[in-house]
């Protein structure tokens, strides 16, 4: 501020620019202003002499714009992508996507559920070939109460739990239950030999044959059916496992027949 | 050499010959607003203020005077910050007599050694905290009313009436001789 900064100041401020001690008061003001610019700081001397702090102009709008507009398009491709994955766009949108994908894309999205043409689009694959084939599936609703008695029924399930009125139940499950029942041969239960589950792959009714038969695990996995080799071999290992096996027994007592004595 | 646009639109751009000429100019008279101020330590902070500055130049709108204006409204903004943080948290050390101002001058006053410099931070600490801003922005910062108003973020007749009260505040501690040395 000059002189006649002061001037238009001092008048500014409704006061006489010619006032001696207002000018004075200013003046004096000016002696905290330094001659001589500060020293900068090791920090800001780097930035004045070119250092990497440099301000960075910021991006060209129309390149912000583009970049946005591709982000918007990824997203929206993506997204209908998904839609048109799961069946979930409209019935007209879904049939011209899936019609379109089915002439320009290595893959097809699915025609909707509700057009004529759906019977003739295949739908996802079969997961495997151990699942059961769909005339030999019971009806739902066959499924759901058989699944119900096939767990209560598991030896896995209920270890412990055996009753005559169970058909099915383990044999080592009578182990456990009685001992002094009579044993049960070791390819089974008498009244299912591992034979029956092999011929019967839907007859999953059956207790104990939930993992016997050639179909679908409670879970709602595709099981493997055992041969009736492996089924026998599975039989012994399981009463092994338990010590007062029957193969104990059978052994005890085809010791008993070689023995001169005689049981 | 003066400040002007073309040297403020350098600036903006990013050349460093200019950014330094902008420093060589403002560095003075930021100095001195913040002596004015009061605060501890300005001759760091007015480094900070231009290390704040440079990144926000291309903010820079109004050549000259917009320079002006962004590069104050940065300094009273640190000034109040430090001014805050002086009140909130008082720095706390043990009596050293070498260093107390009632028996030495202090740092500041060393620095600020000329007498007339002295009467003056003396009569500015006797005005309101308003009234001392908008002088030192009027008067030190060479900033016009319109500026100065947007920086303290008050009206234009606010600010006219703080300076006018602030000078008339000066003008008679002048003439009674009211400053203690």
């Amino acid at each position: 501020v000059s002189g006649s900064g002061f001037d238009v100041l001092l008048a500014g401020a409704g006061l006489d620019p010619a006032d001696r001690q207002a000018l004075a008061a200013l003046e004096e003001m000016l002696t905290l202003v330094p001659d001589e610019a500060p020293r900068p700081s090791a920090e800001l001397q780097a930035v004045l002499d070119g250092g990497p702090s440099m301000p960075r102009r910021p991006g060209h709008p129309l390149r912000t714009g583009v970049v946005a507009g591709l982000l918007g398009l990824t997203a929206t491709v993506g997204i209908g992508a998904a839609a048109a994955a799961a069946d979930d766009l409209p019935p007209g949108v879904q049939r011209a996507v899936s019609v379109w994908s089915h002439r320009h894309l290595p893959f097809a999205f699915p025609m909707p559920d509700r057009s004529p043409h759906a019977a003739s689009v295949p739908r996802r694959p079969a997961p495997s070939a151990t699942t059961l084939p769909a005339p030999h599936l019971p009806p739902p609703s066959a499924v759901t109460t058989r699944r119900h008695s096939d767990v209560a029924a598991t030896p896995a399930a209920r270890p412990a739990e055996s009753s005559p009125a169970a058909p099915g139940a383990s044999p080592s499950g009578h182990h456990h239950a009685g001992g002094s029942s009579p044993t049960p041969s070791a390819t089974g239960s008498p009244s299912h030999p591992a034979g029956d589950h092999a011929q019967e792959p839907g007859s999953a009714g059956h207790g104990g044959s939930a993992a016997g038969a050639k179909g679908q695990h409670p879970t709602g996995r595709p099981v493997q059916v055992p041969s009736a080799q492996s089924k026998r071999q599975d039989t012994e290992h399981r009463a092994d496992k338990h010590g007062n096996s029957s193969g104990h027994r059978r052994m005890t007592q085809s010791r008993r027949d070689r023995s001169p004595g005689g049981p | 050499v003066e400040l002007s646009d073309e040297i403020a639109a350098a600036a903006r751009s990013g050349d460093p010959d200019a950014l330094t000429t902008v420093y060589r100019l403002m560095s003075p008279r930021v100095l001195g607003y913040l002596r004015a101020r009061g605060v501890e330590d300005p001759e760091g902070l007015t480094s900070e203020v231009f290390l704040g500055v440079i990144p926000r130049l291309h903010e820079l709108r109004g050549g000259a005077d917009g320079l002006s204006t962004l590069v104050f409204s940065i300094a009273h903004a640190r000034s109040v910050d430090e001014v805050r943080r002086r009140a909130r948290r008082p720095r706390e050390s043990a009596f050293d007599a070498a260093a107390d101002p009632r028996l030495v001058p202090s740092a500041e006053s060393r620095v600020v050694s000329h007498d007339a410099a002295r009467r003056t931070l003396d009569r500015l600490a006797r005005l309101s905290e308003e009234q001392r801003v908008v002088v030192a922005l009027r008067v030190l910062g060479d900033l016009s009313v319109e500026q100065t108003a947007e920086i303290v973020g008050k009206s234009v007749g606010a600010v006219k009436q703080l300076q006018r009260r602030g000078l008339l505040a000066l003008r008679s501690m002048v003439e009674s001789g009211e400053v203690s040395l």
